[in-house]
């Protein structure tokens, strides 16, 4: 049993290569945060099975990232960073998702932002709840 | 640039280190990414070799204090002094816990009296971070540090973060940690770090009669404050760590026919420090710093019918102005330190005063090809110090040091050459050798002895993405030569303990005792959310042979008691998405060899296993729940000649091996943040 993980390991390793560019993709999602905990939060979200790199840029809002597109699509990576409370441009999180952010990262918070120095959110503080969602669900089509 | 300390949540993660001095003494970190942090990072730009151990790792080890830190980490073995006190010590490089050099903020700590047990009276929940420099380090640092530097951050006050609690409990053992922090103003912050610990049931798993593990009583309370001003900022801080411990015997305290053998040990240590930088005009790194230090400590303690007491008094100031010549690339830094340092002791009765002073200047020249660490870098330090000690030393010491990076895309190959000295203090280093009957023969005397050594060393580190994730290769081979080296020696029979002081020329260069260290190792996220790391070490460690040269053989070497020639270490560390963490290590340490007398010639070899499940609530803070020395290896006659204790041989003092067996432990910890 062990042996077998094993082994399987190995052979996943050894068979990286032969992945190619092919089922490779990279991309940058603009993804809302404040700091550093932030950063550790959004980072851990995204890195849902099958995503192979995350880097979130605390200055650019920039979330780079490389997954297998045969195992995981950008919805579901979207989804994933969604319910860790993040809002990604053009997918608003749900006022739920947002409020399981820490305290000290409320980034929607025009007082928050200014302190740290960023413009607008993503999420418009004039926009409504149900706002956010036809927002959100109008562009994915 | 290290002003800009932000507020939020930032200070927590990557800035962390931007606490520790506003002159940075060291050459810039990397600063940790948390996102991606694997625990155990390697600087990509620090010119000497050098492991961050973050947070992260901290919280994979079982727990509790410094000198346990170190449980998933290859470099570093802590084993147990003596089978009665409980001290643990480390070994860096082959070597014994005081020759490296501690340092809190790259401010001087331990030494003398603390030199060992000292590493106890720093809670593990409340370091931030530590960083592991192996071979002698930067000359401002002082000219100790002949295994390496271990210089610990604790958490800042600058920081969002407003509490840390931290409770623990394993067999018998109970710890609390309290940190609270506050801002008193815009420039001025500052915490309070309580800790207390309690072994408080009366443990004897292998039934020899004697206590397991010590009954235990610690507090320690710190009060630190950070001030940031616009071109300076300044830190300062009271500590102050009371231990109380009481072993041998399981009747302690209890009525008994025969008289019993115990030990008790009492110690109350009292530090002060005061950190100050400025940024100077005319200069983008033009900056002076000051440290000083003072600590006090009063010790009490008896092994059986031996008595140990001290009393010490350190004080500790440095100057240190810093800039760049001709370019940002080319920097300086000089300046001028002293050390004064009084011990009042009686140990192995006999009298062990001493009043060492050390004054010193020294000057750093640094090289950084390209900022981003490409090419080649290279430090060029020296010192002079004058040492004296009372009736004893009155010299000067010239210590040179040359540390060489040189970064090629995923390579970085570092060497280095250095001198360092350091001076004994004979009673509280080999303190675990007084939990025997032995007779020391204190043949050169009970005077601070001075030690010098030359180490060449060099490293390799090969980072690399592959298949999308980082690949991490190091390998180093450090070699230490002593020129003076204290000798002690349990070989002769079962009744003495030989202490010998001993100086080689440079043409006796084949005949000095040595300290041979090399490693391997690797770490890679080999399945998605599971980092696995493994690490092989070899080491041979020397000592002149005194059977030999009490018959007139004075050039030969053997290799020293307790030693572990082989260590392989393997380690497997699952993050998952929602707050889980799983971590399983195990260490094999190969056979070591044990005195000639009294005891087999080498001790078995033997692997630890141990595992840690942690699980991250989002408001709730963190439990985790974990198993040390899954295999129960117990070393089961750890005191020779218990029964007798009051005879010659009785001997507590040599320990290859754990002591407790199979362990269970857990605990909770909790960040509360400013809403
Ligand atoms: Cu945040």
């Amino acid at each position: 049993m062990k042996l077998k993980t094993i082994l399987a390991a190995a052979i996943l390793f050894l068979s990286i290569p032969s992945f190619g560019q092919s089922n490779i993709t990279e991309t940058t999602l603009e993804v809302d945060g404040l700091c550093g905990m932030c950063k550790k939060r959004i980072e851990n979200a995204a890195y849902i099975q099958g995503v192979k790199k995350v880097n979130w840029d605390l200055s650019t809002h920039e979330l780079a990232i490389t997954y297998r597109n045969d195992k995981v699509n950008e919805q579901g990576i979207i989804a994933a960073i969604n319910s860790a409370g993040h809002d990604v441009k053009d997918h608003i999180a749900t006022d739920e998702q947002y409020a399981t952010v820490h305290g000290c990262c409320t980034y929607r918070d025009a007082e928050m932002r200014k302190s740290h120095g960023l413009d607008d959110a993503l999420c418009k503080p004039n926009e409504t709840h149900e706002e956010h969602h036809a927002h959100g669900g109008k562009d994915k089509h | 640039m290290i002003l800009a300390v932000a507020f939020g949540c930032t200070v927590n993660t990557a800035l962390g280190q931007s606490d520790s001095s506003s002159i940075q003494l060291f050459e810039t970190l990397d600063q940790v990414n948390i996102g991606s942090d694997p625990g155990i990072s390697l600087s990509k730009k620090a010119i000497i070799t050098q492991e961050l151990i973050s947070e992260v790792e901290l919280r994979k080890a079982a727990c509790c204090d410094l000198s346990e830190s170190f449980e998933t980490n290859a470099s570093i073995s802590a084993s147990f002094t003596d089978a009665v006190t409980g001290t643990r010590q480390i070994r860096l490089l082959g070597l014994e816990g005081p020759y490296a050099l501690y340092t809190k903020g790259n401010l001087t700590t331990m030494g003398g009296l603390a030199s060992v047990m000292g590493l106890g009276f720093i809670p593990g929940a409340w370091i931030q971070s530590i960083q592991l420099t192996k071979g002698p380090g930067s000359v401002v640092n002082g000219a100790g540090a002949i295994s390496g530097q271990i210089n610990y951050e604790l958490r800042p006050s600058f920081t969002e973060q407003i509490g840390h609690v931290n409770l623990f409990a394993g067999p018998g053992r109970f710890e609390q940690n309290l940190i609270y922090t506050w801002h008193q103003s815009k420039k001025w912050s500052s915490n309070i770090m309580v800790h207390g610990r309690q072994q408080l049931f009366r443990w004897d798993g292998n039934k020899d009669g004697y206590l397991d593990t010590p009954l235990s009583r610690h507090f320690f309370v710190q009060n630190a404050w950070k001030f940031n001003g616009k071109n300076s900022e300044g830190q300062l801080g009271i500590k102050f760590s009371s231990a109380d411990n009481i072993g041998g015997s399981t009747l302690y305290g209890k009525e008994t026919l025969a008289p019993i053998w115990s030990h008790e040990l009492q110690t109350d240590r009292y530090e002060l420090w005061a950190k100050r930088g400025y940024f100077l005009k005319g200069g983008i790194n033009r900056s002076i710093g000051t440290q000083f230090s003072a600590n006090y400590q009063d010790l009490d303690s008896y092994f059986g019918e031996r008595l140990f007491t001290a009393k010490e008094l350190r004080t500790y100031g440095n100057l240190i102005f810093q800039d760049n010549i001709i370019d940002t690339r080319r920097s300086i830094k000089v300046g001028a330190d002293f050390n004064l340092h009084n011990v009042e002791q009686e140990m192995w009765g006999s009298n062990g005063d001493y009043d060492a002073s050390t004054f010193g200047i020294y000057g750093e020249y640094s090289y950084v090809a390209s900022p981003d660490g490409e090419g080649l870098s290279m430090i060029l330090g020296q010192r002079l110090d004058h040492l004296n000690i009372t009736d004893n030393v009155d010299k000067f010491f010239y210590v040179p040091r040359l540390h060489i990076k040189y970064n090629s895309g995923a390579w970085s190959l570092r060497s280095q050459a250095s001198r360092s000295y350091r001076y004994t203090t004979l009673g509280a280093e080999y303190m675990g050798y007084m939990a025997n009957n032995r007779v020391f023969n204190l043949s050169s005397g009970s005077a601070p002895a001075v030690e010098s050594a030359w180490t060449l060393g060099t490293s390799g580190a090969f980072t690399k993405d592959i298949a999308f994730k980082e690949l991490q290769i190091t390998g180093d081979v450090f070699l230490t030569k002593f020129d003076r080296k204290m000798t002690l020696d349990l070989d002769q029979d079962t009744e003495t303990a030989l202490f010998y002081n001993r100086s080689w020329t440079m043409n006796e260069w084949e005949d000095q005792p040595y300290s041979l260290s090399a490693q391997f190792g690797g770490q890679y996220e080999l399945l998605h959310r599971t980092l696995f790391k493994f690490a092989y070490r070899y080491q041979k460690v020397t000592q002149l042979n005194l059977t030999a040269f009490n018959q007139g053989i004075d050039n030969e070497l053997e290799e020293v008691i307790l030693n572990v020639p082989h260590l392989l270490y393997g380690g497997i560390s699952y993050t998952g998405t929602k707050g889980l963490g799983i971590e399983l290590n195990a260490t094999y340490n190969s056979s070591q060899r044990l005195p000639n007398v009294g005891y087999d010639d080498r001790s078995p070899a033997f692997t630890m296993l141990g595992g840690q499940v942690s699980k991250e609530f989002r408001r709730r803070g963190q439990v985790y729940l974990g198993l040390q020395n899954a295999l129960n290896v117990r070393q089961l006659n750890p005191i020779l000649g218990g029964d007798l204790p009051f005879e010659d041989r009785f001997d507590a003092s040599v320990v290859w091996g754990p002591i407790m067996g199979r362990q269970v432990y857990m605990g909770w910890r909790y960040d509360l943040r400013k809403p």
